[in-house]
């Protein structure tokens, strides 16, 4: 392993990260940062331009009060400028349904091939497999959120992303 | 090679094994799943589940996994600490599992560890003793949101798309 790659994994792992970032705080612009402008995305809700998959989503995401985002188990091959990547992924998103607080979870994974365009990794095609979901009544054990879908929420203090 | 650099690619190449394992034992590649162990490695998954060579270990829990509808294993706080071609690790992983019963849709969720030890052998590295420890675990009930998945545990799974999988 060189230190190009070693950096190449790094920045590619970063990028699936931000996407996490991107749509839990409906952050378009580092969304769209993400995909590059020709790029693909399927998801079991959307198929269409990646750049546009932000969009649908960040709008779709305002349905739901909460939502986050965690990737574990990013494997990334790399082949010269282009490289391929599979991520597990679990989402976690929050609604009402009358008095009832609702959680659906979707257990799936990122399978993304990538290319580096003028030194720049970003996505060329996602597909994201679902593996299993639920959704299921749940009881919050207090404390209030401090998380804000916007960039008046604290992590915009330390990463200007 | 740069210390530094070198201790980064040893991690690098340790952490892609312990998620190759993950993905052998999800998309039931059993041939991927090999590939991690050393020969004479060993694997220790409780007196009541697995005791016995590393390899079969694979085996083992790809036979069992056809009993299931789908299950993820993720793993998460990969601590590794290198001591020239050996090196020990730590990481969490929680592992979801999906099977129908009596049909009811059952979760099952075991959250515990992989203690591992690793060796660098002809300059690859390979699991040599791997001792699983379970910190706790869940069964309940639980409602689909009724999505189609294109998952499938084969290498027919998009993810052969990317990946070619074999180190």
């Amino acid at each position: 392993m060189t230190e190009r790659e070693i950096a190449d994994r790094l920045e590619i792992t970063h990028q699936i990260y931000a996407h996490c970032r991107s749509v839990d705080r409906l952050d378009v612009p580092l969304g769209h940062g993400v995909f590059h402008e020709d790029s693909h995305a399927i998801f079991p809700t959307y198929e269409g331009p990646g750049r546009g998959w932000i969009d649908a989503v960040c709008i779709a995401h305002l349905d739901f009060l909460h939502h986050s985002h965690q990737v574990t188990n990013v494997l990334i091959e790399l082949d010269g400028d282009k490289a391929g990547s599979e991520a597990y992924v679990t989402a976690k998103l929050r609604q009402h349904d009358g008095e009832r607080l609702m959680e659906r979870e979707i257990c799936a994974r990122y399978v993304d091939r990538w290319s580096r365009r003028d030194g720049r990794w970003a996505i060329d095609h996602r597909h994201c497999v679902v593996d299993f979901t639920s959704i299921r009544e749940v009881t919050p054990f207090g404390a209030d959120p401090t998380g804000r879908r916007d960039t008046t929420d604290p992590s915009y203090q330390v990463l200007k992303g | 090679m740069d210390p530094l650099l070198r201790e980064l690619a040893d991690k690098q190449a340790i952490r892609d094994l312990i998620y190759t394992y993950c993905r052998a034992v999800d998309r039931l590649d059993v041939v991927l799943g090999h590939s991690i162990w050393h020969d004479d490695g060993y694997a220790d998954y409780g007196a009541d589940y697995y005791q016995g060579p590393g390899k079969g270990v694979i085996d083992t829990i790809c036979q069992h996994h056809l009993g299931l509808t789908s299950h993820s294993h993720q793993v998460t706080n990969v601590l590794i600490e290198l001591q020239g071609d050996d090196a020990g690790s730590e990481s969490y992983v929680s592992g979801t599992m999906r099977m129908e019963r009596e049909g009811k849709l059952i979760h099952l969720g075991v959250w515990g560890r992989y203690l591992d030890r690793w060796q660098r052998r002809d300059g690859r590295w390979g699991l040599l003793h791997r001792v699983v420890v379970f910190d706790h675990e869940e069964m309940r009930e639980v409602q689909a949101m009724g999505r189609e998945s294109r998952a499938t545990r084969d290498t027919a799974d998009p993810s052969y798309a990317v990946l070619r999988g074999y180190a």
